[in-house]
C-alpha cells in the first residue's frame, strides 16, 4: 500500500510532467543519412581503431549528462515546491 | 587541477546515491531490453486467429431425436457465424432417424475459414430428456484439441433403475491419441483408446456404425441392474494433477457429507510450501456427497510471461483431506486455539505434489518478481501471529501490479514525447548502424582528372598493418583509461560549489 502509492504518485507527478511536451515525430531523415555517413567513415578504421568502444564511451558520457541534466532538473522542480523546496 | 569539494560528507554520500539513481533510472528507461509483460492470455474456443477456423464442433452416437446446433458472432467484418450440418447459419437442428445409429458431427465457425473474428457463443446438444443421447463435445481452434468436456448420457434399458445411480460420467483426453474413460457411480467401467490423433477434423463425419465410436457406445450399454456396478463411498483424494501453463493443481476425488446430527464434517484444506513457507491455504467443507474437483491457483511463475523462464525453487502443493468432529473441541490440535479450526480432526488422506525446476514460456524481468510471489499469504490465528504480521506487511509495502505496469507505461511514453524521442531516435539510427553489414569496401580516395584514383586510405590497407588487432586492443584500454580519468574529473566538478561551470 505504502510503496505502491509513493510509486503511483511518483509517476503521476512524472507522467503529467510528460504529457506538456508535444508528441515527436522524429528526427529528420537527413540526420540518419549524416550518421549512416559518418559511421562508415569510421567504421573504415575498424580494424585497427576500436570503434565500438568509441561508441559505447560516447554512449555512457551521453547517459552520465542526461543524468546530470535531469538531476539538476528535478532539483530546480524541488525547489520550487511550497514548505519543503526552500523558496 | 580540479578542486576537491568541500561538502560535508553526508551531503557528498546523498548526491552521489541520488546520481547514481538518476543514472540507473534512465538507463533502465533508455537501455533496458524489451520485455513483454500483462500479454493477454486467451483461455477458450471462442478468440480465433486466420488460418482454418472450426470454433466448436461435436460428434454424437445418436439414436433417434436430432441435433441442434446454435451460433451468434460477435464478428464485425464477417458476422455469419454458420452452424453445421446444414451451413445455412443461425440455429440448425437436425432430425436423426431412429434407425440411423451412428456417428454424427456438428460445427460452428465463421462463415470464411480465413476470416478472423470472434464466436459470440455457441452451443451444441443432442438429444432430449426424455431421450438421452450419448454426445461426445469437443472444442478446437485451427484444428486443434482445446478442451473436451466430460459430458454426456448414458443409453440403458428401461429395466434398469438409473435413479439409483449416483454419478455417470464420460470423461475424455487427448495426449497422443483420443482416449475416453467411462464412469459410472465414479468406478471406471472402461477405457478405450481411439488412435485418432492429429487432426480430427479429417476424420469428421464419414465414420458410420462401424467407427471406433461405437464401440464405445457398446461398452457403455447398461441392460441390467446387474450391470451396474458397486459405488465406492469412501471419502478420499484420487489424484491430484498440475499445470504450469496456468499456474493450476487440479485436485480430484471423492467426499461424503454428514447430516448435522451425525457431527461429522468432510474437510479438504490445500496449501503450497516453498522458499516462503506454508502459504496460500485454501479451505473447502462438504456440503453435499459426491466427487470433487477443485482447481488451486498456486503462487509460481507469471503466467504472462512469454519466453524460457526456470522456477527457482520447487513448490510443493498439499491436499488434506480430514474429518472434523463437531462435538470435538481440540485445544492442542494443530489448529490450536483458533475457535473455527479447533474441531476435533482426523486426516483421512494426505497427498503432495511437487513442481519445480519447470521450463515456462516467458520473459523474465524484475516485474515478473511479482508473479514469483504474488501477494503470498500466510496463515493467520492465535497461534501463528506472525503470519497475522506478515500479512499486514505484505499489504503494506507490496507493490501491486498497478504501480508495476506504470513503469511499463512510461516506457511506452517516454520514448515518444520530444525532446526524449531524439535520444531513442538517435539510439535507434546507432543501433542500426552496427546492426548493419558493410559489404563494399571502405575507402578515401582521390580522383585526377584522366590519370586515375588515388586511394589515399582504405579498410582494406589499415587491415594490412601490422599488429593491427594488437593496436586496436591497446587504443581501447587508452579508451577506457581517457574516459575514466575524464568522469572522475566531471565528477569531481560536480560537487565543487567554488566553480562556476558544471
Amino acid at each position: 500500500m505504502i510503496t505502491s502509492a509513493f510509486i503511483l504518485l511518483a509517476l503521476y507527478i512524472v507522467t503529467t510532467i510528460l504529457n506538456i511536451f508535444p508528441t515527436s515525430t522524429g528526427l529528420p531523415a537527413s540526420v540518419d543519412t549524416a550518421v549512416s555517413t559518418i559511421g562508415g567513415y569510421v567504421g573504415m578504421f575498424d580494424p585497427i581503431f576500436p570503434t565500438g568502444t568509441m561508441a559505447t564511451i560516447i554512449g555512457l558520457i551521453i547517459v552520465f549528462e542526461l543524468a546530470i541534466f535531469a538531476f539538476k532538473g528535478f532539483k530546480w522542480i524541488f525547489s520550487y515546491l511550497p514548505f519543503i523546496g526552500g523558496k | 587541477m580540479p578542486v576537491i569539494p568541500k561538502l560535508p560528507l553526508k551531503e557528498k554520500i546523498f548526491s552521489i546515491l541520488s546520481l547514481l539513481s538518476v543514472i540507473f533510472i534512465l538507463s533502465l528507461l533508455a537501455f533496458s531490453p524489451t520485455v513483454s509483460y500483462g500479454a493477454t492470455y486467451s483461455e477458450g474456443f471462442d478468440t480465433l486467429s486466420t488460418g482454418n477456423l472450426v470454433g466448436q464442433d461435436t460428434w454424437a452416437n445418436v439414436s433417434g431425436g436430432s441435433i441442434v446446433v446454435t451460433a451468434t458472432s460477435t464478428n464485425t467484418s464477417s458476422p455469419n457465424a454458420l452452424a453445421k450440418p446444414n451451413d445455412t447459419g443461425g440455429t440448425q437442428k437436425r432430425a436423426i432417424p431412429a434407425s440411423d445409429l451412428g456417428l454424427f458431427e456438428a460445427q460452428v465457425y465463421l462463415s470464411n475459414n480465413n476470416d478472423t473474428g470472434t464466436i459470440g457463443s455457441a452451443s451444441i446438444s443432442v438429444g432430449t430428456s426424455t431421450n438421452p443421447q450419448l454426445g461426445i463435445f469437443s472444442i478446437r481452434t485451427d484444428g486443434n484439441v482445446r478442451a473436451i468436456n466430460s459430458l454426456g448420457t448414458v443409453l440403458a434399458s428401461s429395466t434398469v433403475a438409473t435413479a439409483g445411480w449416483n454419478t455417470m460420467k464420460i470423461t475424455w483426453t487427448y495426449t497422443t491419441s483420443l482416449v475416453f474413460s467411462m464412469y459410472i457411480n465414479d468406478v471406471l467401467l472402461h477405457t478405450y483408446t481411439s488412435g485418432i490423433t492429429g487432426d480430427i477434423d479429417t476424420i469428421g463425419i464419414t465414420f458410420g456404425n462401424s467407427t471406433p465410436y461405437f464401440l464405445v457406445m457398446d461398452d457403455f450399454l447398461v441392460q441390467t441392474d446387474a450391470d451396474v456396478p458397486v459405488p465406492d463411498y469412501t471419502s478420499r483424494i484420487d489424484s491430484m494433477t498440475y499445470a504450469t501453463s496456468t499456474n493450476e493443481v487440479f485436485v480430484e476425488g471423492y467426499w461424503n457429507y454428514h447430516e448435522p446430527e451425525d457431527s461429522n464434517v468432510d474437510e479438504l484444506k490445500i496449501y503450497q510450501t516453498d522458499v516462503l513457507g506454508v502459504t496460500n491455504i485454501v479451505t473447502y467443507t462438504a456440503t453435499s456427497s459426491g466427487a470433487f474437483s477443485f482447481t488451486y491457483e498456486y503462487n509460481g511463475i507469471a503466467t504472462t510471461a512469454s519466453s524460457s523462464v526456470t522456477l527457482a525453487y520447487d513448490i510443493d502443493v498439499t491436499a488434506e483431506l480430514s474429518r472434523l468432529d463437531l462435538n470435538y473441541y481440540d485445544p492442542f490440535g494443530t489448529e490450536g486455539l483458533d475457535p473455527t479450526g479447533s474441531l476435533y480432526k482426523t486426516l483421512i488422506q494426505k497427498e503432495t505434489i511437487t513442481i519445480g525446476a519447470e521450463t515456462y514460456d516467458g520473459n523474465l524481468d524484475v516485474r515478473d518478481i511479482e508473479g514469483i510471489y504474488n501477494l503470498p499469504e500466510y496463515a493467520c490465528s492465535l497461534t501463528e501471529l506472525t503470519g497475522c504480521l506478515k500479512n499486514a506487511f505484505v499489504w503494506l509495502f507490496y507493490p501491486t501490479q498497478q504501480a508495476s505496469q506504470g513503469f511499463e507505461n512510461l516506457k511506452e511514453t517516454l520514448p515518444s514525447k520530444f525532446p526524449f524521442a531524439y535520444a531513442y531516435d538517435f539510439k535507434n539510427i546507432m543501433t542500426a548502424l552496427y546492426t548493419t553489414t558493410q559489404t563494399e569496401d571502405l575507402s578515401i580516395s582521390y580522383e585526377f582528372a584522366g590519370l586515375g584514383t588515388l586511394t589515399l586510405i582504405s579498410e582494406e590497407m589499415l587491415s594490412a598493418v601490422p599488429y593491427a588487432s594488437f593496436i586496436k586492443t591497446i587504443l581501447g584500454y587508452i579508451l577506457w583509461f581517457i574516459f575514466s580519468v575524464t568522469m572522475y574529473r566531471r565528477t569531481l566538478k560536480l560537487f565543487d560549489h567554488n566553480t562556476t561551470t558544471q
